[in-house]
């Protein structure tokens, strides 16, 4: 599977770009009405082992890294693997993991919780550990990731981050704009791609648009800025191409200038998002059910999940690998020839 | 009340220093006047809100408390959040030596009275409500309370409709003692001989904080029995709508004068086999203007005409109304008479004006305000397009939806349109925007910028609807170059336009601030007389 296929019917929007993210809206007339938001009911009956009820009459699927906040006295749980959950259809998900290190209790139905989807810095390690059946697998990493923002109680809490950032995480997500029939969108820190998000229809994304753009990839903002407080030139995302007014003499020059940046910075968008169009993954098939599966994906760029329905991906959800990530600006570049696509010698 | 001792200062005696933070303060609360509406918006918690509100309303007031009511008095008619904060602040902080004015204590009464007069009749309450709450019972609050209330020629009418909160303010400003005893010689009275059976002594308690407050219209034994309505006491009651009230327990009908809210509550509680619709059609009549602006669907559904005057409402709500129900032609003819006599207030007019209005999905509000900043820019633009000899319109993003009204969708990107606008050698552009940008961010001021050093000296204005608490002048900029023009209804914007003087020259803004407002007062004064 490539990223071709998983992103086959969509377009890329006007990129957007605030600070030091970006988004390229992703969108697409080609959707699925038929898959629903998690409008679900989350228990849990054991630690680690996480049931999702849907009472509904409508197929939903649970995204990628969703995690349960819970007001309750009870322990929030995440899971790294996104599910179908076909209509009034229940699912248990026994290698769930907990999300909040010092607080005993199952999770009732009865109260509401907010859905969340794990912040990006620790979705790869979520991934690696999603076959695992142990309830504390997340509880270091999650340590580690609050450590790092500053927070310095309850650092095993994913609620701990929600609570601190919330008025900043409000602004940021305030910032960007979801626009007509965006079903995801390529999520970039300061130029370099950290995610891909499409969804199976608008009202998916738009149900989906805080748990991801705010509090997932907002995270990565807030990780970005933290690790860069020290340097004193951070440099400007390459996706924004400053105006070159030394050359501007008039309003005609002036107006050239802007079409000539803002062709500059689609050219930019396009070739970020050709850089990785043609990477392969290796995929493993976790759950098949009629004509739908959902699959691990991974390659040596990106780690997630994509779901098809009849062969066609509707939905993958997909973050940078922090290898990947560590290695100098490797998102623009020229696309490297697929060899796949080489037509065979011939006379 | 005269002689009190206060730090009475003049603007000129500032240092430089000096007026341009107090003008630099004085900006900051104009821009929160002008554009807060106590609620979220699309960016900004109301929690958010409240903090920077609080920070920005105390450097003024602090700094010189009639500045503070002068913006306030420019602000707009409709703007009634903005009045409660500045009578409750007045209320709740008493004069002493330590008090800044620039103005006598004679005005700040002006300032109060003139706030509690021009707001909704709920809101004051609820503001005397909040002051009740928080223990402020000074002579000046409990006055302002006793002589709105028992002094309006309404009572009947505000007794049924609100008469849980009246008995919370007047227990306060009475007090509990006061009260109690105003109770027991009430209950023990039958109500329809009321005046003749009180004995000398009890008129004499009653005048003392009752009938002595009492509208000229109104007769005693109306006024009494006003109060003993609200004191909780049952009886036989001689006033039509208090008889009313009771007599629709038993037939609905009778009920036909209570406000429509307090029918339906007697439908909902005795009559519950009675359709709701039945309560609309029997109140139909005596709906205020706003009911019946608001009832337009589930009177179209009950097949009830109700017609409300477009007049009564300001141009943003007339738009808010129009997405939902639709344009009219008496709407339209509404905005425009409204748009006209607004557009004779700007103290700057310019012959030929371009207006560039951001359409993005951020222009669409938040869920407490839906549609308020679309319809905001939709308002102002008619009155910019009023105040010019011709205009240029320009929308950047968004589509135009049933009736021509601008429906928000997209990402922000304006800086094209700026330019296009640039190059039409137009007097002055208007930007009307939230002040978001993100394709990119920056991007505007960047043009803004190179534009100055090419010399394009078009003045640029950025009319902005939405307050951004996370700004230290409560409002989010494109650039230095552009002022912001806040404007959260367009009836308040007159306002703005001081904006640019108070930045170049604060010491003749602050004075033409306040010479603008007394004799906006004395205006007013003038007309009520």
């Amino acid at each position: 599977m490539k990223i071709t296929e998983m992103l086959k019917g969509c377009e890329p929007g006007r990129i957007q770009s605030v600070g030091y993210m970006q988004i390229i809206p992703l969108i697409s007339k080609y959707v699925d009405d038929s898959i629903f938001p998690p409008t679900i009911k989350a228990s849990t009956t054991d630690y680690g082992r996480l049931v999702i009820t849907n009472d509904t009459v409508n197929d939903v699927l649970v995204p990628t890294g969703a995690a349960i906040v819970s007001k309750q006295r009870a322990q929030d749980h995440a899971t790294h693997k996104g599910v179908l959950v076909k209509a009034n259809k229940t699912v248990r998900i026994d290698t769930a993991a907990c999300i909040q290190d010092s607080q005993g209790g199952y999770l009732n139905t009865d109260s509401g919780y907010h859905l969340s989807v794990l912040p990006w810095g620790i979705r790869e390690q979520a991934y690696n550990v999603r076959e695992r059946q142990a309830y504390d697998k997340l509880w270091p990493v999650l340590r580690q990731f609050s450590s790092n923002l500053g927070i310095t109680q309850n650092q095993g809490h994913l609620a701990s981050f929600l609570d601190k950032f919330a008025e900043d995480m409000n602004q940021f997500i305030a910032e960007f704009e979801i626009v007509p029939n965006m079903v995801g969108a390529i999520v970039l820190i300061n130029g370099m791609v950290i995610g891909v998000e499409r969804c199976p229809n608008h009202s998916y994304w738009e149900h989906m648009w805080e748990p991801l753009i705010r509090e997932s990839y907002g995270s990565a903002v807030f990780q970005f800025v933290n690790q860069t407080r020290e340097l004193k030139n951070i440099p400007k995302p390459i996706t924004r191409v400053p105006m070159a007014d030394a050359t501007i003499k008039n309003i005609d020059d002036l107006e050239k200038e802007f079409d000539r940046v803002t062709s500059e910075e689609d050219k930019i968008a396009t070739q970020i998002i050709q850089s990785f169009l043609k990477s392969k993954f290796n995929t493993d098939s976790e759950q098949k059910q009629g004509n739908t599966e959902m699959f691990s994906v991974k390659n040596d760029q990106f780690l997630g999940q994509a779901f098809t329905k009849d062969g066609n991906v509707l939905y993958c959800s997909l973050v940078t690998t922090q290898d990947f990530m560590k290695r100098p600006r490797r998102n623009v570049r020229k696309a490297a020839p697929d060899w796949d696509d080489a037509k065979e010698f011939s006379m | 009340m005269t002689g009190l001792t206060t730090q009475k200062f003049a603007f000129e005696d500032l240092e430089i220093t000096e007026a341009k933070q107090l003008a630099n303060d004085v900006l900051a609360l104009m821009n929160f006047v002008s554009a807060d509406t106590k609620k979220g918006t699309h960016y900004q918690s109301e929690t958010n809100i409240e903090e920077a509100r609080k920070t920005v309303y105390q450097k003024v007031f602090m700094a010189d408390r009639a500045l503070f009511g002068c913006i306030v008095c420019m602000s707009g008619t409709k703007n009634d959040f903005a009045k409660q904060n500045a009578v409750k602040a007045y209320l709740a902080n008493s004069w002493n030596t330590a008090t800044k004015s620039s103005l006598p204590f004679e005005k700040e009464q002006d300032f109060i009275d003139l706030f509690i007069k021009e707001t909704q009749v709920n809101r004051v309450l609820n503001m005397f409500v909040e002051l009740a709450e928080q223990r402020i019972n000074n002579s000046r609050t409990r006055k302002a309370a006793l002589s709105y209330i028992l002094g309006s020629r309404s009572l009947p009418l505000w007794s049924v409709k609100y008469r849980a909160k009246l008995q919370r303010i007047l227990t306060h400003c009475w007090n509990l003692r006061y009260k109690n005893v105003l109770y027991r010689i009430l209950r023990n009275k039958s109500t329809n001989k009321l005046k003749k059976r009180f004995s000398d002594k009890e008129k004499t308690f009653l005048y003392q904080d009752v009938l002595k407050h009492k509208h000229a219209a109104l007769k005693d034994i109306e006024a009494i029995e006003c109060i003993a309505f609200i004191l909780g006491i049952d009886g036989d009651y001689k006033v039509p709508l208090l008889k009313a009230f009771f007599d629709a327990r038993t037939d609905l009908k009778a009920g036909k004068n209570l406000p429509m809210e307090i029918l339906e509550g007697i439908r909902s509680t005795y009559h519950k086999d009675v359709p709701k619709e039945e309560v609309i059609k029997l109140t139909a009549r005596k709906m205020t203007q706003k009911q019946k602006k608001n009832l337009q669907r589930t009177a179209q559904k009950a097949g009830v005409a109700v017609t409300f005057n477009p007049m009564a409402f300001t141009m943003t709500e007339l738009f808010i109304y129009a997405y939902e129900m639709g344009m009219t032609e008496a709407i339209k003819k509404a905005i425009e008479v409204k748009a006209g006599k607004l557009a004779n207030t700007f103290p700057i007019r310019y012959e030929n004006i371009g207006i560039l209005i951001d359409a993005s999905k951020s222009m669409e509000g938040s869920k407490q305000q839906p549609l308020k900043p679309i319809a905001t820019a939709q308002a102002m633009r008619e009155v910019l397009i009023k105040s010019a000899s011709t205009g240029v319109i320009k929308v950047a993003g968004g589509f135009k939806g049933k009736d021509d009204l601008i429906v928000p969708a997209h990402s922000t990107s304006l800086a094209k349109q700026l330019i296009q606008l640039m190059k039409q050698n137009l007097d002055a552009i208007f930007v009307i925007s939230d002040g978001y940008e993100n394709s990119p961010s920056g991007r505007m001021d960047e043009v803004m910028r190179i534009a100055r050093h090419i010399g394009i000296t078009t003045p640029v204005y950025h009319v902005n609807p939405v307050v951004a608490s996370e700004s230290a002048t409560g409002m989010r900029r494109f650039s230095q170059s552009i002022p912001v023009l806040p404007c959260a209804n367009p009836e308040g914007v007159a306002l703005s336009f001081l904006k640019p003087m108070l930045e170049t020259d604060p010491v003749n803004g602050l004075k033409t601030l306040v010479n603008m407002t007394l004799s906006m007062i004395e205006k007013t004064k003038e007309v009520a007389a």
